[in-house]
Order: C-alpha cells, then structure tokens, then sequence
C-alpha cells in the first residue's frame, strides 16, 4: 500500500498535475490496490480534512488581507515606513522591508504579501534607480516574513495537524520574524555600499507624526489579534473573524475606500484562496491516513532514532529533508505531508513542540523563494514584470541569509520559546 | 465540446455566486459568536457547526471554480521542459487520471451523502447529509470542468499535428 501511494505520487507530481489532485490520486490508487477498504473512505477522509473549527482562520485572515488591500492599508504603511527610514542612503529598500514587517502583522500568507507590497515598491524602486531584479526580489524575500510574524497561516495548520497552541506558535514566530527582516536590512546596507542606491528625500517631524496617525488604525491590528489571544478574550479562529471585521470597517466606513458594490469581488478572492489551500488539505487527509496506518512515523522515528539521539542531529535532518523538498512543494502541502511523520519523531528525542513548530513552519516558508520554484518569486515577476530567471539569480542572497536566520532559530531554542513562555499561561 | 463550455461557464457562475454568499454568512455567524460570548454572554450553540459546514461547501465548490481559473499549482517544470508532442501527451493523461479520481471521489461523496442523509447534526440537527453533499457536489464540478481542459488539450494536439 506505501509503496504504491509514494509511487502514484512521484508518477502524478511529475505529470505536472496540482498537488491536491497529486494526493487524491494518489491515496486513492493506494485503496483501490489494497481492495480490501470500502471505498467511500475516500470521499470520507476529503471530508474529515475540511470539516475543521480551527481551519475556519484560513478564510477570515485572507479576507481581512483583501479588505485591508483594497482599503488603501498598504499605501498607507509604505508612507509610515517612507517617513520612518526612507531617507536613509537605500531608503526605499528598507522602507520595502519595514513595510513588508508592518504588513506581515496583518496578513497571514506570503503570496498576498508579495503581491500588494510589490505592486506599490518595486515600481517605486525602479522609478529612483534600483535594479528591477534587486527590488523584486527583495520584495519577495520580505514577503516571507508575512507567515512568521503572526498571524500566519502555515503557523494555524502546524498548530492543528500536531496538537500544538496556535497562540503559543504565532507568539513564537515574532522574533524570528524580526530577525529575517534585520537580516534583510543587513543585506540592503551591504548592497548599498556597494551600489550606491539613492537616498530619499528626509521626511520632517510634523510628515512623520502625520503618517504615523493615518497608518495608526492599520498598526493596532497586529495588537488586536495577538492582545485577544493572549488575554483569552477569542480564539485564534474568532481573533481572525473579529480582524476581518474590524479590516471590513476600516476600509468601508472610516478610510471609505472600499466601496460596497466591491464586496463581492473580495469575497470572492478570499474565497478562492481559502478554497485552494483547502483542497489540498482535503486530498491529504487521506494520504495522511495512508502513512499513519501504515506506521510509517514509528518506521522512520525508529530509523532515525537508531542513527542518532541527539536533538540536533535530528533537527539537522529535519531541516536538510524540510529545505530539499521545500524547494518543489508549497508550505500547506508540505506541513500536511510531512509533519504528522516528523512531529512524533521531534518529541521523541525531547524537541519543544513550539520549538520544533517554529523551525518548521519557517523552512516551509524559505521555500517559497528558493530558486527554481518559489511561489513567491513567481508572485514578484508577474507584479513588477521581471523575468522569474532573473528574479530567481537576484534571490539566492536572501536565501542564503533566510537559511542563517532558519539555522539561529534552530540552534537557539529561546528565539521562539522565551516569549510564548512568558505570554501564555502553560 | 461548445455545449459543455457554455455548462460550464454557466456552473461555473453560481459556484462563485454561491462561494461569495457562504463566505458573508460564515464571517458574520463567527464574529457574532466571538462578540456574543464576550460582550453579551450568550452564546450560539450552532453558530460553529453552520461555519464547519460552510467551509466545507465554500471548500469544494471555490476548489472546483479555482480549478477552472487555473489557479491550483504543481510542479510542472519538467512536463513543459518536453517536446511539444510527448508533452501534449503527458498533459492528456495527468489530467484524464485527475479526471477519473475526481469522478470516483463524486460517486463515492454521494454514496456516503445518501447514506448519511438519517443521521442528524449534532447542534443544527440538520441530515448530515447535506454538509456531505459538498464532497460529491464540488467533485462532480471537478470532474466536468476537467471532462473539458482534457477535450481542450486534445483538441490542441489535432490542430498542431
């Protein structure tokens, strides 16, 4: 049956089919060749896989991202962060960055990110001299941030595929998530140097308190979420409805931005997003299934295990299996294949679980703009129309520095649990 | 081959139509229950189970018109590194394999929806029949919109021979 499963999977993947037929077909091939299953279970696992109180964040936090988009949300942040850093020597570059940051505290997914940052900065980057490739992808190296910093969507499926506190993990993502975006800075600062990119025009006191007040109501958001969780005043899930309305009010009744007839449209769009994450879930159950009966987590747990104890050899593993197959697989589908088989192994050798949660989720992420496939490098070509080769060349110092911050946060376990442990009652 | 398009673009329609009103619904049932509970301390007892249920139809039904648009992502690299033949090729059997999975998931989704039809919702009290429909429902809608990307691609292939 496991034979036949990885082997339909290898076969439809290199087909070129999405992921989420990939697994349906796959899982199904695996029950048809067993022949002793009823095969209702394939209708039935798909259902199983969608019929989650948690997974209902998936859709309120990609509305509020669409609402928070078209109510001019990301306008106003870049012009905060223009006034804050831009003018510095590379100014618009950080301003990329800190409003990448700004950003990824509402929204949960970085090919959203990638998108509506990019659609403002990397036109402005190119308009003041900067290398079109530089700018795009840096935008898409920021964009990793909006899945770190919470909220976050992969966060939400780590938390419930392994039996984790969503709270304690969106908490954890925090600092790491600052310390890509310094990372990045780090870079930025180097390439200036080097090239000379412009500074821009220096923003006075009464600009930048200006800026601050119209940006005010965007930058509560992040304190809303967290501030509700934390206090214990909702859910994780209710924290994503409660910021969809509050995006929703936002952008219709105080900046007035959006108009009513537009609703529609957004529904939609977060709609279609949710519906494209949720399929693959959906198909996955089954697959999931599949390897769990077929104790393949004991199997490989016990492999591993005879090899090496050590929780950081293990985590060296994790990692080096987690980079190799992020570079071909999307976060959702990787987090649901992969981690029902890695988290038993991680407690095994006594990994903390928001520890271990926070290191995954972030090489899933990584994934997103390692060449030749990274969904958000793709996001970045078709917003400032670059080619993705070039895109992709420009990418890998922001890989090399996103794998340090990956391997800081693996090495030092405190980076992600020392503010949970403080923040949530255990 | 026409026919089928006009269905499709046709069904297409109202899954999006019904995907939109799903969503309005699921987003304030949520944040009633959340604001209820906190402000008022009332809480709805089936106010969680509808949003379950919502997702499920919103899932299939968005996942199906998501299909249409293109818009679920694979590793395609290597299938258009091919030759224009053997790659037509292989794009005429992924997607007749998808489309018999699909077909197999839809009869299978209204084996188990009928059969759930006499068991009753734990707080709706609803057959838990209709949340099941979503899975052959939005499946059935996977199999026809892929029914016409496979006559797409063959029919590619008869005007390039």
């Amino acid at each position: 049956m496991i034979l036949t499963l990885i082997a339909a999977f290898a076969g439809l993947l290199l087909l070129g089919l999405p992921i989420a037929y990939v697994l349906a077909g796959a899982g199904l091939a695996a029950v048809l060749v067993q022949g002793k299953l009823n095969l209702t279970i394939v209708a039935g696992k798909m259902f199983e896989g969608l019929d989650s109180f948690p997974l209902l964040a998936i859709p309120f936090f990609m509305l509020a991202g669409a609402l928070m988009n078209e109510g001019g949300i990301t306008r106003r942040l870049v012009r905060f962060a223009q006034a804050l850093i831009g003018w510095v020597a590379g100014g618009l570059a950080y301003v990329n960055v800190v409003a990448a940051m700004l950003f990824a505290g509402i929204s949960g997914s970085a090919a959203a990110e990638a998108a509506a940052i990019g659609s403002v900065m990397i036109p402005a980057m190119k308009d003041e001299g900067y290398e079109e490739e530089f700018s795009a992808a840096l935008t898409a190296a920021a964009s990793t941030m909006g899945p770190i910093i919470p909220p976050s969507i992969p966060m939400i499926l780590y938390g419930i595929i392994a039996d984790v506190s969503i709270g304690a993990l969106f908490v954890a993502g925090a600092v790491p998530g600052l310390l890509l975006g310094l990372g990045f800075m780090a870079l930025v600062w180097w390439y200036t140097r080097v090239r000379g990119y412009p500074a821009g025009r220096p923003a006075g006191a009464r600009e930048l308190l200006g800026a601050f007040k119209d940006a005010l109501l965007a930058l509560t958001m992040p304190g809303i979420i967290l501030g509700g969780i934390l206090g214990g005043v909702f859910t994780p899930t209710e924290s994503s409805a409660v910021a969809a309305v509050y995006a929703f009010v936002l952008g219709v009744f105080i900046y007035r931005e959006i108009a009513w007839s537009r609703l529609p449209a957004l529904l939609a769009e977060a709609g279609l997003g949710t519906a494209v994450v949720m399929l693959v879930l959906g198909a996955s159950e089954l697959f999931a299934w599949i390897l769990a009966a077929e104790r393949v987590p004991v199997r490989l747990a016990e492999a591993v295990l005879a090899a090496s104890q050590s929780p950081w050899v293990v985590l060296l593993l994790v990692n080096a299996l987690l980079f190799v197959l992020g570079i071909w697989l999307e976060p959702a589908p990787l987090l649901v294949i992969l981690v029902p088989v890695l988290a038993p192994l991680a407690a095994r050798v006594g990994i903390d679980p928001v520890h271990f949660g926070t290191v995954v989720v972030i090489n899933a992420v990584v994934g997103l703009i390692t060449p030749p496939v990274g969904a958000s490098l793709f996001v970045v070509s078709s917003v400032g129309r670059v080619p993705v080769d070039r895109v992709s060349r420009a990418a890998w110092p922001f890989v090399a520095m996103a794998v340090a911050v990956l391997l800081l946060v693996t090495y030092v376990p405190p980076l992600s649990t020392w503010l949970p442990g403080r923040l949530m009652p255990r | 081959m026409r026919a089928l398009r006009r269905l499709n673009d046709a069904l297409e329609r109202g899954a999006l139509v019904l995907v939109v009103v799903m969503m309005a619904v699921m987003c304030v049932v949520t944040f009633a229950q959340a604001a209820g509970r906190y402000a008022l301390h009332f809480s709805l007892v089936w106010s969680e189970e509808l949003s379950r249920f919502l997702m499920v139809w919103i899932s299939m039904l968005g996942g199906a018109v998501a299909a249409r648009r293109r818009m679920h992502v694979g590793f395609d690299a290597l299938v258009n590194g091919l030759p224009a033949g053997p790659r037509r090729a292989a794009r005429a059997a992924g997607v007749t394999l998808a489309l018999a999975t699909f077909a197999c998931v839809a009869w299978y989704g209204y084996v188990l929806a009928r059969f759930n039809m006499l068991q009753r919702s734990a707080a709706l009290e609803w057959p838990m029949g209709v949340p099941y429909a979503a899975i052959p429902l939005g499946a059935g809608l996977l199999t026809l919109f892929l029914l016409e990307e496979l006559c797409l691609t063959l029919a590619r292939r008869q005007e390039r021979p």
